[in-house]
């Protein structure tokens, strides 16, 4: 259950090219559309269009009420643009594309990546991590968070390393 | 009459992470818990996904003396007897070695480049290493990472062992809240 002052709900979100998580307390009354805006006026931000729960392909619609979105279990969301996230892997050589939203985690991103659909590796999700340059990405950090625009995000994807001392 | 307890600048901005967003969401996902706190250390219990054999959580004590310039050094610990975990009790790989992490390889502590006291065991991975603007939360990251991953396959550990009520350091929760 989301942490709930009187009327007042918490929404856990991170926002577009920031790595910072953010709190805010919302009304249960208050419409999606509402929350982004208000966001995006208070962080003087362009660009911040709509609510992802994270991992969803497509964002919230503007005139959904917040008690329903915040509903359930814990869940964390992402503000961002209404456009998808333009992501490059590369694995040994290889390299392979898709478009995800911006609220789609580093561990989903790395699911296709290994997947099928994308370069087709065995192995869990568990024993992979991606690199951007040469940091390491933590598993819940959101894509939408290393993009500030259109731009296209260049991962390198690494088995875990197991260092042998 | 009360101690006097001074709070270094190293004690000060562990608390402050400890109340922080990124470390409180990693609670809300159910990564890990602050059991205890009396600096230097903190007790943490770091959940550990499900095996045929193992428990659902470790405990974890992480000694933070020059936080944030220096990195934690921390070890897998035993509540019951307030030291750290037997090497039998300890993470496994398949072949039944204790996965290396975990291992006394640098006596103590994390065998990781993370890991203050580990990390002149490596020449390089420089990317696996404690660096300006890591925290508590990356750390928690870092060994939260190493028990999901499919390298830990048993543990023969009870989950008395990751639970302080009853045993030597019940009675000094000292939640940082």
């Amino acid at each position: 259950m989301p942490a709930q002052t009187n009327d007042k709900l918490e929404l856990i979100f991170t926002v577009d090219g920031d790595r910072a998580p953010r709190s805010r307390m919302v009304d249960g009354g208050d419409k999606a559309g509402e929350v982004v805006t208000a966001v995006a006026h208070e962080l003087e931000r362009d660009g911040l269009e709509a609510l992802y729960k994270e991992d969803a392909d497509k964002p919230l619609q503007d005139k959904t009420l917040m008690k329903t979105v915040l509903a359930g279990e814990f869940a964390v969301f992402h503000i961002g643009g209404k456009h998808k996230v333009k992501v490059e892997v590369t694995y040994n050589g290889r390299d392979a594309h898709e478009q995800f939203a911006p609220g789609v985690a580093i561990q989903s991103v790395i699911a296709w990546a290994i997947s099928p659909k994308g370069l087709n590796l065995q192995g869990e999700v568990c024993d992979f991590q991606l690199k951007l340059v040469a940091e390491l990405l933590a598993p819940d950090l959101h894509i939408g968070q290393l993009v500030s625009g259109r731009e296209t995000v260049h991962l390198a994807l690494v088995f875990k390393v197991k260092p042998q001392g | 009459m009360s101690e006097v307890h001074d709070v270094g600048p190293d004690e000060v901005a562990l608390r402050r992470d400890l109340e922080a967003l990124p470390f409180k969401l990693g609670a809300r996902r159910g990564k890990w818990e602050l059991l205890h706190l009396a600096f230097p250390y903190a007790y943490l219990r770091i959940a550990a996904p499900p095996r045929a054999l193992g428990p659902p959580a470790f405990l974890l004590r992480v000694e933070c003396l020059g936080y944030r310039a220096t990195a934690p050094t921390a070890a897998l610990w035993d509540a019951r007897f307030d030291k750290a975990l037997a090497e039998e009790l300890k993470p496994r790989q398949v072949t039944g070695q204790v996965v290396l992490a975990f291992s006394a390889g640098c006596g103590q502590c994390l065998y990781h480049p993370i890991d203050r006291q580990a990390r002149a065991h490596w020449a390089d991975h420089a990317d696996l290493a404690w660096r300006s603007g890591s925290d508590i939360t990356t750390f928690l990251e870092c060994v939260h990472g190493l028990l999901v991953a499919t390298e830990y396959h048993s543990s023969d550990a009870p989950l008395a062992a990751a639970i302080l009520q009853g045993g030597p350091l019940d009675g000094a929760a000292d939640r940082a809240a």
